[in-house]
């Protein structure tokens, strides 16, 4: 079985769990990991499609890119602390 | 047998980056996006779509409360520090694909080094606020990396 659905799988488990015997703490916690997964899962599959196009030489878009990357950063500087 | 500077620099920086690479642990396609990349100009667009891709990902840590506060400061702080360095690695790269010469190439060497630096710290930051566990870069391969770059 494959390494990331089985933490998936554990991790949404617990969070049914935890949350039905009322212990939040325990649950929110993993909730959170359960984020940070998906996040960088995010990142890989974006990577991938980066490398992908790369090995199809498809030509490089530095403008679309810097808009994406303006956008991007504009929202998370943005972003009140 | 002598090598030209000019050789020298791009090979330094292709088994650099090869180091680099190795050392981010858990992240398959980040690996292979940079191993996919042919030449300097390439490394620039892979490093900038990096960029994006972790400033993405800082913004859902950011949305979900992951990153917040103090730490949220901090990666604001590194955004920002990033953001110019990465613009001038996008330029220098264009600027070589038009014109590719050892003045354009050296440029664009250090550009490099110095986006690698920036992107090893934001990758940081977004480890130390708790998230994702993969491009686990420790800063201390990009310092290196950078100061032998430099060096060339």
């Amino acid at each position: 079985m494959n390494i990331s659905l089985l933490l998936d799988l554990i991790l949404g488990f617990g969070v049914s769990f935890f949350d039905a015997q009322g212990r939040s703490e325990v649950s929110d916690t993993l909730k959170k990991l359960q984020m940070a997964k998906d996040a960088g899962a995010n990142v890989e599959a974006h990577m991938q499609r980066i490398a992908d196009a790369l090995l199809t030489d498809v030509p490089l878009d530095w403008e679309s890119l810097a808009a994406e990357i303006n956008s991007e950063v504009d929202e998370f500087l943005a972003r009140p602390t | 047998m002598r090598f030209r500077k000019s050789v020298i620099i791009p090979a330094m920086v292709a088994m650099l980056c090869g180091l680099f690479i190795g050392s981010m642990s858990g992240c398959a396609s980040t690996a292979q996006a940079y191993k996919a990349a042919d030449g300097l100009d390439e490394t620039a667009y892979v490093m900038n779509q990096h960029f994006l891709a972790l400033v993405r990902e800082a913004n859902t840590l950011a949305q979900s409360g992951q990153l917040a506060g103090t730490d949220l400061a901090k990666a604001q702080d590194i955004v920002k520090a990033a953001r110019p360095v990465l613009a001038e690695l996008s330029a220098l790269a264009q600027a070589y694909t038009a014109a590719q010469n050892a003045e354009t190439e050296e440029a664009l060497t250090q550009a490099i080094a110095a986006a690698a630096t920036q992107l090893s710290s934001l990758v940081n930051a977004i480890r130390a606020a708790g998230g994702s566990a993969h491009n686990g870069i420790p800063g201390l391969h990009f310092a290196g990396f950078t100061y032998f770059v430099m060096e060339v």
